[in-house]
């Protein structure tokens, strides 16, 4: 099915291209996001991925699978861009954007006030994480991609990643399991 | 040990959630075709020489 729609976009068909396009956009996308500093950045640059696609798809191997071809162009159409505009900062006015688009009408406060209190304890944690790290799991957990995509990405050894990746959720779960007893103490204190 | 899985699975969510705050939600997939889509005319594919891999994706570094 994938093999017919690439066939036919390899002959020029841009109805199929448009299926391709449609199939992994998403994926493409959070790639894109996750490798660069902010949104208008990786819609654009996610698009000159795809027209790097269209121009040299008549030369792609069919007996290969498109999904890790496509997260290879973006990586370099992105590594392209941090290299002319470094050093780039990730914006903090788009996070707070995004996360008070995130926050739900009409939960009660209480709720509100302990999910946020969660997410800044959480993401004060992965804060405290060696970047390597904290790559490896915007990869894994937003952009979602499994051990040897990420590899491909970021050029380094399936093992390697492996282990970034266990490291990171093993102190994330160490210093959050230190910070649930400090807050039940602090809240229940000690009779 | 059951409390030590549901912290693993929470930890999970609770990063999946962190991060979609932070980067926000993809646009449309048909939005992204719709803007490809006018960008194509611009270029002509390229025609086919050798078979393609990998290590020759454009502008790898």
């Amino acid at each position: 099915m994938e093999d017919d729609l690439i066939a036919r976009a390899q002959a020029g068909d841009e109805h199929a291209f448009g299926q391709l396009v449609t199939r992994y956009a998403d994926a493409a996308w959070r790639l894109a996001r996750v490798l660069l500093p902010d949104r208008a950045l990786a819609e654009d640059t996610v698009q000159e991925a795809w027209v790097d696609v269209w121009q040299h798809l008549p030369s792609f191997d069919l007996h290969r699978p498109l999904r890790p071809w496509l997260l290879v162009i973006v990586t370099n159409r992105c590594r392209k861009l941090v290299r002319k505009h470094a050093p780039l900062v990730v914006s903090l006015d788009d996070d707070a954007a995004n996360l008070a688009e995130q926050i739900p009408g009409g939960t009660d406060a209480a709720q509100l006030a302990l999910r946020a209190e969660a997410d800044a304890t959480l993401a004060a944690a992965v804060a405290t994480l060696p970047a390597d790290q904290q790559r490896v799991l915007e990869l894994r957990f937003f952009a979602d991609l499994d051990l040897a995509e990420i590899a491909l990405v970021l050029d380094a050894p399936v093992g390697t990643v492996k282990s970034r990746l266990h490291r990171a959720l093993r102190t994330l779960r160490d210093r959050l399991h230190g910070d649930a007893t400090r807050l039940t103490f602090e809240v229940f204190g000690h009779e | 040990m059951n409390n030590h899985d549901e912290t693993g699975a929470n930890l999970e969510g609770r990063l999946r959630a962190l991060y979609q705050g932070r980067f926000g939600a993809p646009p449309a997939s048909a939005t992204t075709w719709q803007q490809v889509q006018a960008r194509l005319p611009m270029v002509a594919p390229m025609k086919a020489a050798s078979s393609f891999t990998m290590t020759d994706t454009p502008g790898r570094a």
